[in-house]
Formats: C-alpha cells, structure tokens, sequence
C-alpha cells in the first residue's frame, strides 16, 4: 500500500489501462483510491484549533484573535476582509481582536476554514491542462455556501432552514463537492479525462465517477472530512447532498443542512455560477418545500448572492472577480449551453427530415408494387422511387439473380422525361460485380451498357445530350441490393455535382430503401421461380402420364403376350390331333370328295398352328443379337425382292439412302422382318394402280441414330385408328385381310433392338412410320 | 435272331391323344412294334432291358427334355431318333445335329413326311445293319476255311512222312532179299 500511496501517479495509470475488473479488484481499487485520499495533507493546526475555538459560545474573543495573530497571511486576508465588509472602519484602528469582534466568531470560523481549505488544494494546484477548472469549481462552491447562509438567515421564523446556523450552513455549502477536488488533486489525469468525457457526453459527473474509479466525488468528500476531523454535519452533507430528502435513513443527523445545501446547489447550478459538473435540474419548489424555505426567496437571492462570491473569492484570493464579469460568465454559460441545445435540435430535425423522405420513398414504393407484379414491373417501380429519392437524373435497377446463371439481367432505367425496361443477356466481362460501397464507379462498361439501352429505347441520339452532356459531369454511382445475404443486383444512378438531393442523403434512407428493394425484388425473383417451378412441374406431370399410359400399355401388352404364348403351346397339341386324324382318316377313304373334306380339316389345322406360332413369336420374340451393318447393303435386297414378288414397279416403290456409308447396330434378320412388315402394310393400304412407296433414312442426333421412314400414299387412318394401330390384332382392314400383327411386330422388334417406331397418318392421303434405330453400340 | 422281326419303336410323349395318333398310323405302316413312354426316364429304364430300333421323343419333357433323352440314347448305339415339338430354336436345331438327331418334325405332323423319313431312316438303318451282319457271317466262313486247310495241310504232312518212311523200310527189304539168293545158289 505504501508503494502506491508514494508514487500515486503509476496506480493512475494503471487504473487507466484496465477499466473493466473483477468486482473484487474494483474493491481493491476503491480502497487504493481512497488510501490515496487519505494521504492529502492534513488541514492547518490552525484551522482545527480556530474551529475549536469557536465552537462554544463562550470562547474568549482574545483566543481566537490570539490564533489567528500566529498566521500571518491568515492575520493579513482577516484583516482584508474586514476592510472589505466594513468600508467605515480606519485601517491603522483595526486590529485582529477588533476584527473578530467586528466580524464575529461565526464569520471568522467560516472565514479561516475556507482560507485554510483553498491554501491547503492550493498546494496541490495540479499543472497546465488540467480539464477541471479549479476557479470556476471555487466559485461554484462559494456560490453554493453564500445561498445556503442566505437562506438559512432569510428563511420564515419556527422554519427548519431558521434553526440552522446561517455559518453552518455556509460551511457545508463550501465543502460539501469537497469530494471532487479531492479526487481531482489526487487523481488528476483521470480527473481532467472524466470531466471532459462528461462533458462530452453530457452526463452526470457522478456516473462518470463511479464508472472510472468506483467511487464517486461524495463518498470521497466524506471520507476526507471525516478524516480532517470537520464539524461533524460537513462529512453529512458530503456524503448525502445529491441524496433525496424523503430517502435519507433516519439516522442522519443533520437532515435540514443537506435538504439547505442540496437545494443551494440546485438553485446556483440554473443560475449557473461556477461549475459544478452536473447537467440536471431538479424543480426547486419541491426542494424548498422540503428545506422549509419560502420559495420566493429565491428570486430575491441573486442580487446579494454575487456580491458575496465576490467577497469570498476576495478573501480566499481568487482573483478579481467583479459582479459585472460573474453575471456576465453566467450569461454567456446559458448562451453557449442554448446554442448547443439549438444546433442539436437542428441536427436531429434534418436528419428526421431526410429519414421522411425515406420513409415516404419506401412507402410510395410500396404503394406502386401489387401482389401480380413480375420482376420488370418491380424494377419499374424501383427505378421510379430510386430516383425521386435522389432526384437523380438517371437511374437504373438491375437484377441479375445468382441462381439464374447472372448472365441474364432484368433491368429497368427511369430518366427525366422517359423510362424503359429490358431483359436481356450480359457479355459475360461485363456482368455487374456490386461492391459495398457507394464509391464512384468508372463510366463502364456497365453503364454504357445502360446507355446502349436508352438509346435504343428511344430510337435517336439526340435525347443522349442530356444524359451524355459532358458539360454537367456526372458521377455513377452503384448500390448493391442484397436479400438474404445474397447479392441480388444493382441501384445505378448518376449524381450531378450539385445536385442538392447528395447532401441531404442519408445512408439509412438508403439502406432502407435497398432493404424494400431487396425483398421486393426477392419476391418477384421468387414469383418468377414459383411460375417456372409449375410450368416445370406440370411438363413433369405430363410426361408422367404419358410414362404411365405407355407403362400400362406395355404391361397389359406383355400380359396378353404371356398369355398367348400359353394358350399357343397349349392349342398346338390338340390341333396335332386333329390334322393327324385328319390325314389318317383321308388315307383310309377311297372317296375323293371324302378325302377332300378331311384334308380341308388338315389345312385350317395347319393354319391355326400357324397363327399361334406367329402369336408366340410375338409374345416372346428371340433376344436380338446385333451387328453393325451399312443401311444400304440391309435396304437394297429387301426392296429387291419386294420388287421382284410384288405387283408395284420400279418408280411406285423407291428408296433412298441420305448417306452410303450411315450403319445401323441391329439384328440383321429381325431388322428386316420390320421393313417386311412395314412395306407389306403400305402396300395393304394402297392400291396397286395408284400406289407410291417411298423409303428414305436419314441420321439423327448426331449420327448416334438412324431414322427409316416409310411413306405410302394409300388410304391412312382416322386418328382413332392410329391410335391403336401398333396393338397386336388390330386391323382397320376388312376381315381376313391380315391377322394385324405387322405393324405391332414391327414396333416391339424395333424397341428390343434399342429403337422404338411411331407414325403419322391422314385419311386419304396416306400413311407414314417411322424406325428408329441405334446407329452403333451404346 | 429273327431276319424279319417287327421293328421296335419308342415314342415319348405326354399327350396320350397324340401318342395315339401317331402309333396308329406308324404302326401299320412300318410294320413296327410301338412302345410308348410318357417320360424320357420311363424311355430310358425300358430301353436299358429292351433296345428299341428307333425313338421318337418329343422336345419338351418333363424333367429330362427331348435333346438330354437323344443325347443318352444315342451314347449307348446309334439308332433313328426323332424329334416332335412347336418349333425348334438355332441353338437347339444345331445342338441337335451335333447329338446326331435324324429329324425334327413341327405340330401338326404332316403324316405322309414323317411316315416317309421314318420308313426311309429305318430302311437305311435295317439295311445297314443286315450289311454288317452278313459281313461278319462272311468274315467267320473265311477263317473257318482257312482253319480247315492248315488242319489239312499238316495232315498232309503226316502221310507224306510215314510214306517216305514206309518207301524207305521197302527199299531195305529189297535189298535185304536181293541178297539172299545169293547165297542159296
């Protein structure tokens, strides 16, 4: 302890450094801090005993003047303030006991304990710089003390405030911010930092305390007195003077001091005499009430009241203070204290205005936007409040959402005299990159992009001169619009030099217009995906049912080819039978017609076989083993052959084959039983005479596969009929005209083989199907 | 064994219907002696104790299908084998020959074909095997005569000695009686 006590500046310091502690080092420091105060130097001897002296009523006059005689400055300020008090009296008449007698024990008391105390922190006057201005905390303390005995000696006979001594109460008027000038010579650093801090942030001086030493100037102004053995009401009223009266324990025991020196404190702190610290003002009738002081009183205290600070600072040898300049410091204290309240206000009202404008630009672009919007509509709109914020000459909204690729922009400008919107795509340099800031952007790339846009728009380059005028140099400037934490697009606008609208913006203005911005156009970007999500789905939807109707087609198609296949194996015995006794029985006749009857027997047998096996050969064709093959070499011996068996010439039946060297990857024999089939059935549905069969291949889907079409000119089919016309056993043809397995054939040896067959048909104009086939392995 | 003994037949198939269709018309026709068995285990066991001359099985069997019933029959000798059924895919018509099936005859039968090729196959076979038994006859007859002249030739061989001998004994005597005379002169 002793260590810190001798150097009392390093514990500043450190105290300084480390403001946030544990509430056990807090007590420590408290402690420090006060052992601290307790090693400021003791009061005078001389100011105990004249205090002393004084004390009973029956001192003897020629003590106290015996005292003081041993003091001779305190001999020569008596003396002075004598003169000072009565003008009349001649100064080689006066004495020191005529003086105390003149005076009076209470003043002279009063007298050498202001002394003693100024002379004692005058000693510790701490050096240039110091924020605590110790004048002005003298006046202030003076001011305070002089009301208090003012009011005590004016205050209604049988009040409170009457039974206080007026000396007494002039006294605890004086030191009770005794705290502050103590801390202040103890801690002067830190002190000179909480005054300006509280200043500054226009708090009270005993937060600011608290908060940076833990105590504050009371707790510390008691502490001292009571250590410099003061009358005992002084470490009282120290200690309690900010305290609200009803509040007090009931244990103090000089409550009418405090109540007379807090209200004292109140009524120099509107007048503004010295400085005390503290910015609030309490209502001072409530406080006079208390302190038992008609309120009244009050007015009439300030005329007399600067005449004695005067005096006092006089005595204790503060300068010349005159009347004059008191009143006029107070004045001009109120003046610079209304000025600042004034230009705050100023302040505060500007800034709302900009923050209306705000408001209202957000409102407005509410009010523009309906629920259908789309995210052109929502740019429009954005644009168009954007600028009247600003009052910008351009400006443009961009949206490039990420997750549409930002190569696609939707943009919407808003000039003076003309606006326009746009949706169309980025080079891929030039996709806007919104920074965070609102700093001037180069006239890039980007905004003659925008440029390129209005002078498209408006179709000539003459409405350009207003925004193109190079005399009026404009600055671009670019505001990103984020939602969500994701950088939807852009604000772009041009601000002219001097334009007013640029001072009076305000960046939360901004911010919150961004902000509507941002979830406006959010939710058009999210309109837009929802729609594109429903197209998206109901082609999903589609294609679902489209995948289930071919899934049930093929289902029951395989499940009646299962079951044909069964009852085939089955049918194929008993017609065995039949045509074996058939022919048994057309051996044993004689009879030609006999044997005749039995043999048609053995024919339509046959016959049934015939169709059960093409049935079984349906249902279960072989598994295809394919070979890569040139689709000419596969095509010219089947036409060939058609050619040579059927009844169709050379210029009814043509091919054609787009590239000679295009192969196809199929089983070679089950490749032809589909064009077999396909030719057999446009020659069914043609006529002879009139007849024209074309068969062309062309490659598709880069050359992955190869397309056979065969077109015929016959009768073709309702849409009805081709509906079913790749269903086993469907025939539009009369009865008994084929068993309509061709084209059904055709369509399932194409899909095993990795293709798949469709067609196209008009009535009377004919009919044209098409097969599909992988060009090469997969 | 019998020169014109009936033709022994086996016909495996499951549809009795069928099976009588075609044993009656096969039958008459060859002269054959048909037996028929439902299964081609049933056609095994039989054939172990009484070989048949020729087979006519049907392709899908229960258990041991129509290709398995040739291939066991035809390990132990060659004989006709026929084969009935729907249709007959490439794998199985080549597995077939390779086996050294005769035939293949898809439901309906047309009866006169499959009477001729069984008849003809029969034919050829009967004669084949006639051929072979009058060679080995042939073959016997040959090495019994051969038998017969070494027995002649060695006993040949035994007259032709004691001949010698017997000339050599007269020659001895003669001499012996030449010598007498002499003396009683």
């Amino acid at each position: 302890m002793s260590v810190l006590t001798a150097r009392p500046s390093s514990g500043d310091s450190q105290r300084d450094s480390s403001r946030v502690e544990s509430p056990a080092g807090q007590q420590q420091r408290v402690e420090m801090i006060l052992a601290q105060i307790d090693q400021l130097p003791t009061l005078p001897t001389i100011a105990l005993r004249v205090l002393e002296a004084t004390q009973s009523s029956t001192s003897a006059l020629k003590a106290v003047a015996e005292l003081i005689s041993t003091d001779p400055s305190l001999t020569a300020r008596i003396l002075a303030l004598v003169r000072r008090a009565h003008v009349g009296v001649r100064a080689d008449y006066l004495t020191v006991l005529r003086a105390v007698v003149l005076l009076g024990l209470e003043t002279v008391r009063s007298a050498v304990l202001s002394i003693k105390v100024f002379d004692t922190f005058s000693a510790l006057e701490p050096g240039e710089g110091a924020a605590f201005d110790r004048t002005e905390f003298w006046k202030h303390s003076f001011a305070v003390a002089c009301a208090a005995r003012q009011l005590t000696s004016q205050a209604p006979k049988g009040s409170a405030a009457r039974r206080i001594s007026p000396e007494q109460a002039f006294i605890a008027g004086l030191l009770h911010d005794l705290g502050k000038i103590a801390l202040d010579a103890c801690l002067p650093k830190s002190y000179a930092r909480v005054v300006k801090v509280a200043a500054a942030r226009r708090v009270c001086l005993c937060d600011l305390e608290r908060e940076f030493f833990g105590v504050d100037h009371m707790v510390v102004g008691r502490r001292l007195a009571l250590r410099w053995k003061l009358p005992s009401y002084v470490p009282d009223v120290c200690w309690l003077h900010h305290h609200p009266i009803d509040a007090l324990p009931a244990s103090i025991q000089f409550p009418g001091h405090i109540a007379v020196v807090h209200l004292a404190d109140q009524w120099v702190r509107r007048q503004r005499l010295g400085y005390s610290g503290h910015i609030d003002f309490q209502p001072l009738a409530p406080l006079a009430e208390k302190a038992g002081v008609d309120e009244r009183l009050l007015d009439e205290l300030m005329a007399p009241l600067i005449e004695q600070v005067e005096q006092q600072c006089a005595v204790v040898g503060l300068g010349e203070v005159s009347t004059v300049k008191l009143y006029n410091r107070a004045l001009a204290d109120a003046n610079e204290e209304l000025s600042r309240l004034n230009l705050a206000l100023t302040q505060t009202s500007r800034r709302l205005h900009v923050r209306t404008r705000g408001v209202d630009a957000v409102a407005q672009f509410t009010g523009r936007l309906s629920v259908t919007d789309d995210l052109l509509d929502v740019c429009r709109a954005a644009a168009s409040s954007w600028r009247e914020l600003l009052s910008a000459p351009l400006s443009a909204v961009f949206v490039c959402p990420p997750r549409w690729g930002s190569q696609l922009c939707t943009m919407a400008w808003e000039a003076a005299d003309r606006a326009g919107s746009d949706v169309f795509p980025l080079p891929g340099d030039c996709v806007p990159r919104a920074t965070t800031e609102t700093r001037p952007i180069e006239p890039p790339a980007w905004s003659q992009l925008i440029l390129e846009h209005c002078r498209m728009r408006n179709g000539n380059g003459d409405d350009q001169s207003a925004i193109n005028d190079p005399q009026s140099p404009r600055e671009w400037r670019m505001l990103p619009i984020v939602h969500g934490g994701e950088l939807l697009g852009g604000v772009c606008f041009t601000v002219s030099a001097e334009s007013p609208a640029a001072e009076e913006r305000d960046e939360s203005t901004d911010e919150s217009l961004l902000a509507a911005l941002g979830l406006a156009l959010a939710g058009a970007i999210s309109r837009a995906d929802a729609g594109r999500l429903h197209e998206e789905l109901a082609t999903a939807h589609r294609q679902l049912r489209q995948a289930q109707d071919q899934l049930l087609r093929t289902r029951s198609l395989s499940m009646i080819a299962e079951m044909a296949a069964g009852a085939a194996h089955e049918l194929n015995n008993p017609l065995a039978v039949i045509s074996g006794r058939a022919q048994m029985l057309a051996m044993q006749f004689a009879d030609p017609q006999d044997r005749q009857a039995v043999e048609v027997i053995h024919e339509q047998a046959v016959r049934c076989s015939q169709i059960v096996t093409e049935l079984m050969a349906f249902a279960k064709p072989a598994s295809p083993s394919p070979a890569r093959v040139a689709l000419s070499a596969l095509l010219q011996p089947i036409l060939r052959q058609w050619l040579d068996s059927c009844p169709l010439s050379a210029a009814q039946l043509t091919w054609h084959v787009a590239d000679p060297a295009v192969t196809i990857y199929a089983d070679i024999s089950q490749v032809t039983t589909i064009l077999d089939a396909l030719i057999a059935n446009a020659l069914q549905a043609t006529r002879p005479e009139t007849a024209r069969v074309h068969v062309n291949s062309l490659s598709r889907g880069s050359d992955e596969t190869v397309v056979i079409s065969v077109e015929d000119n016959g009768v073709g089919m309702t849409p009805e009929v081709a509906e079913h016309a790749l269903d086993p056993f469907f025939s539009y043809r009369p009865a008994g005209r084929g068993r309509g397995l061709g084209l059904s054939k055709a369509h399932r040896l194409s899909e095993i083989n990795g293709g798949r067959l469709w067609l196209e048909s008009t009535p009377g104009k004919g009919t044209t199907v098409w097969v599909e086939l992988p060009a090469r392995p997969r | 064994m019998p020169a014109n003994r009936p033709d022994q037949i086996m016909l495996v198939e499951t549809d009795p219907a069928l099976a009588e269709v075609l044993a009656e018309s096969i039958a008459p026709r060859l002269d054959a002696q048909i037996t028929r068995a439902a299964s081609a285990e049933a056609a095994l066991d039989t054939d172990l104790f009484e070989p048949h001359d020729a087979f006519i099985g049907r392709l899908d069997l229960p258990g041991l299908d129509g290709l398995e019933l040739a291939a066991r029959i035809l390990a132990v000798r060659r004989r006709p084998f026929f084969l009935i059924g729907d249709a007959l895919s490439a794998p199985q018509a080549i597995h077939a020959l390779r086996l050294g099936v005769n035939g293949f005859f898809t439901k309906p039968f047309d009866l006169a074909d499959l009477l001729d090729s069984l008849d003809l196959t029969l034919y050829a076979y009967n004669e084949a095997r006639r051929q072979q038994r009058r060679q080995r006859q042939l073959r016997q007859l040959v090495r019994r005569v051969v038998r017969q002249r070494r027995d002649l030739n060695s006993r040949m061989d035994l007259i032709c000695r004691d001949l010698v001998q017997a000339h050599r004994r007269l020659v001895s005597r003669v001499l012996a009686q030449e010598s007498r005379p002499r003396e009683s002169v």
